[in-house]
């Protein structure tokens, strides 16, 4: 598995895990007809795929976590999806390249199109 | 200046999909291939498992054989509806203990807010809620009927 794939997933469980865990999204959701209920699994999931992570990568990932709510961004057309920022053509990968890559403007890991 | 959306003329998304299977793991995999042949995803089994953990939170059967699931995710390249219906009914751990004869799978891309994706989810299980409604569906599996049920869903 990739890192940028790992750090996907990262992110994806992290996006799941806040649904049940902050009483605002969470009770959007009770407000639709469904009963959200603590994970630990979900945890434990987490916390597994986190050792495998490079840890360089992964305090970049959680500072913008905790800053903007997302640690990772999509890029389109060469513009970070994060933060709108046009990032110059050097910036992006060989093709079929999988290294991780940060945001000039906002920090975040970005993962190219 | 106008500005006007155009749509294509064969819009694909959404789909209707006849479920096989008995098991929602299998369901959900049927989502996800359909998806995956709609060009909507990448990392397909990423989807896949998120979407099981969605239903490890509570399950996402709402109820008098309905079932509502979906991910917002960055791994969906492009918003899609799939609706699944299944004759025989499929085992979704339901609080009602009914098995789901009706499943919808909403996909909204990450890079969409977490909103939109709600109001996503919302306007399916808004269109779909009369039982009457989703045994027509059952009954006539028609897409052309569905796509004007389903048209205030956000895209």
């Amino acid at each position: 598995m990739s890192m940028a794939r790992a750090f996907l997933e990262l992110h994806e469980l992290d996006q799941l895990l806040a649904q049940a865990s902050d009483p605002a999204r969470a009770a959007r959701w009770r407000k639709v007809g469904y009963t959200l209920a603590a994970a630990p699994t979900l945890v434990r999931d987490r916390e597994r795929l986190a050792v495998t992570l490079d840890r360089r990568w992964l305090g970049v990932y959680e500072r913008c976590l905790g800053r903007y709510g997302k640690g990772l961004s999509t890029v389109r057309k060469r513009v970070c999806l994060g933060c709108r920022l046009t990032l110059p053509t050097s910036a992006a990968p060989p093709p079929g390249d999988a290294h991780l890559h940060v945001c000039e403007g906002c920090g975040r890991l970005l993962l190219w199109d | 200046m106008a500005i006007a959306e155009i749509f294509p003329v064969t819009d694909t998304s959404l789909d209707l999909l006849e479920l096989r299977h008995r098991r929602r793991e299998t369901a959900l995999h049927q989502f996800v291939q359909s998806a995956l042949e709609h060009r909507a995803l990448r990392h397909p089994e990423l989807v896949e498992s998120q979407l099981a953990r969605r239903e490890r939170l509570g399950s996402t059967a709402l109820g008098r054989g309905f079932a509502v699931t979906g991910a917002w995710s960055l791994c969906v390249r492009s918003p899609l509806v799939l609706v699944g219906v299944s004759e025989r009914g499929l085992e979704w751990d339901a609080e009602d203990g009914a098995p789901v004869h009706v499943a919808t799978c909403v996909l909204t891309p990450g890079e969409c807010t977490e909103d939109l994706h709600v109001r996503r989810v919302t306007a399916v299980v808004a269109a779909l809620k009369l039982q009457r409604t989703r045994q027509r569906l059952i009954d006539r599996r028609d897409l052309a009927w569905l796509a004007n049920l389903l048209r205030e869903v956000p895209r």
